[in-house]
């Protein structure tokens, strides 16, 4: 019997044209439906939109995820416990991040470190991918100059080490309770705060500046104004116009802002938030609330968000329970409010020195009679 | 097993094992495919996206429970189907939709240019070949769209359209020889292009 278009493409193996030969009708009929199905017509998921689907994922999986990355985290606070500058040699720490995008990518370097608890404990730490880690802690100053790390300690002793690594990104972690000053290789100073991780590649390309920011820094940004500097945290991408800005991106804060010394930055969203972007102009605050997923732009020229780069806190009509998470970072302690205190919700205004030792600020906010505040290690209860 | 399906199912099990990257391997390699499959059980780009938005946090979610050993391309089109077949169902169910029904009868549509096709006697057979492949339930249209498209094995397209291997070949089978009729009974003239076309055997 003639074999017929359908016992052709019947057979698992035949589906491939080439196999056919074309001078058969029943081969040219089979031939015929597989091109016609295999060129219906789709409809073409654009760049960006599959960028979108993406980063809609990983934004959900990254908020999902348990305690991300703790098997990391023992490993940091062996390291931490090195007082000396110390190059460890490759393959400790795995990385993940193959997005294409660089925005993306330095985001979730920022955020591995960070899950990774890198920034909570320990002597703050100068990261390369997986090659190497340079322990701070006896560092004043970091800067990186080319292919050099120069490290200056409180005596004025500078230590230089050569950047020995096969990838791209570098990143500074700042446990709490600390704070720390680095220099980027195009001269940009940042100071970070406490719990705070800053990715950047270690080498800027020629036409752009990004960097990626996980808790609290103060931009001074180098003037080059054909080299744009960016900086990524998970709310919102700051454009940099002018010269230097506080970003506060804290993963565990309500609200995420920017605040403008001097110059302009434009404000656009990051991940799945939406606002308007936005141009800051010098002395304007933005603040945007995580949980109404609202950016509210003011003038405020008195507020300092900046402050705590001279070891002030500026406080204005804050909640209890913001200033105290602002002081265990910065003090690197876990203070606990009795729960009959119904205070959390209480707001303050005023400045804090946080030069003084943390149990005289604390005397200072709650009223002393009414509070007993308890201290045991890093623990801190106040009834 | 194709190049493909290796492909996948080696970033599957790297994926289930703990390697993030894996999930971006498969995502580029079948976002796309997905998202056109996905279009054609439902006109609604947005619901589209969604579902596979979900699909691949379910993936996330039930990592450590998912099956090493699955057929990874049909697993994600069963799943995007059944997504796809609750938000239509969902949005059925909302009055307001229901004029603007998302439910898609696998149609298939061609670009002009898509087929490369010398002869003009050619352009005929296509064009009745295309009349007949609108005439098919979706059902038939889904099932050779799943084999000769998306590459699926009898097996993978079974497990996608739900039903048996076998009731998959029959189809699959019979779908074809009734296009083949068609093209070869209805008219003279078209039986005899054919014949013009391929020439008598020698």
């Amino acid at each position: 019997m003639e074999k017929k278009a359908e016992d052709y493409l019947d057979d698992e193996f035949n589906v491939e044209g080439h196999k056919y030969h074309p001078t058969d009708k029943q081969q040219w009929i089979a031939k015929a439906i597989v091109s016609l199905v295999r060129s219906v017509k789709g409809k073409p998921l654009s760049a960006p939109e599959k960028d979108e689907l993406w980063r809609n994922v990983t934004t959900r999986w990254e908020s999902e995820r348990p305690n991300a990355g703790s098997v990391l985290g023992r490993r940091y606070r062996l390291w931490g416990s090195a007082a000396a500058v110390i190059i460890v040699a490759a393959g400790l720490l795995l990385f993940r991040y193959y997005e294409d995008h660089s925005d993306e990518r330095l985001l979730n370097h920022a955020r591995r470190l960070h899950g990774a608890g890198a920034a909570t404990d320990g002597a703050p730490l100068l990261t390369f991918d997986q090659d190497a880690t340079i322990s701070l802690a006896n560092a004043s100053s970091i800067r990186i100059v080319g292919d050099t790390v120069e490290t200056t300690d409180e005596n004025g002793l500078t230590i230089r080490n050569t950047i020995q690594t096969r990838g791209d990104y570098a990143s500074m972690t700042v446990p709490y309770g600390q704070r720390t000053t680095i220099e980027l290789p195009d001269g940009t100073r940042v100071t970070l705060n406490a719990g705070s991780v800053l990715s950047f590649p270690h080498r800027f390309p020629e036409n752009k500046r990004e960097v990626s920011l996980i808790g609290e820094g103060f931009f001074e940004v180098a003037h080059q104004p054909d080299r744009p500097f960016y900086v990524y945290s998970e709310n919102m991408q700051v454009k940099v116009l002018g010269t230097s800005f506080n970003v506060s991106a804290y993963s565990d804060d309500e609200e995420a802002g920017a605040y403008l010394v001097e110059g302009k930055i434009e404000l656009t969203p990051m991940g799945a938030v939406r606002f308007k972007p936005r141009i800051l102009e010098k002395g304007t605050v933005a603040t945007f609330n995580k949980r109404q997923g609202q950016l509210d732009v003011n003038l405020n020229s008195l507020e300092n968000h900046a402050a705590w780069t001279q070891k002030r806190l500026v406080i204005r009509s804050a909640t209890l329970a913001s200033i105290l998470r602002k002081l265990e970072r910065f003090y690197n302690v876990e203070i606990t409010l009795a729960q009959h205190r119904a205070l959390g919700a209480d707001r303050f205004s005023g400045v804090l020195d946080l030069q003084r030792p943390l149990q005289a600020i604390l005397r200072d906010i709650l009223n002393v009679e009414a509070s007993e505040i308890k201290q045991k290690g890093r623990r801190i209860t106040i009834k | 097993m194709s190049e493909q399906n290796v492909l996948y199912l080696t970033n599957w099990k790297l994926f289930i094992k703990g390697d993030d990257r894996a999930l971006r391997v498969m995502f580029d390699a079948l976002v796309e495919e997905l998202y056109t499959f996905g279009l054609h059980l439902c006109t609604d780009e947005e619901l589209v996206k969604d579902a596979i938005q979900d699909l691949f946090l379910d993936l996330t979610r039930y990592r450590a429970n998912l099956n090493p050993e699955v057929h990874v391309q049909a697993y994600l089109f069963s799943s995007l189907r059944r997504k796809l077949a609750l938000a239509i169902k969902r949005d059925l169910g909302n009055t307001q939709l229901r004029e603007q029904s998302a439910v898609h009868m696998f149609d298939f549509e061609w670009d002009p240019e898509t087929n490369f096709i010398q002869r003009e006697e050619e352009h005929v057979l296509y064009a009745k070949l295309r009349k007949e492949l609108a005439n098919l339930s979706a059902h038939q249209r889904e099932a050779l769209y799943l084999r000769f498209r998306a590459g699926l094995s009898y097996q993978e397209a079974a497990m996608v359209l739900d039903i048996s291997v076998a009731s998959c070949r029959t189809l699959i089978y019979r779908t074809v020889k009734q296009l083949r009729e068609k093209l070869e009974v209805t008219k003279e003239s078209i039986s005899s292009i054919l014949w013009l076309l391929t020439g008598p055997s020698k």
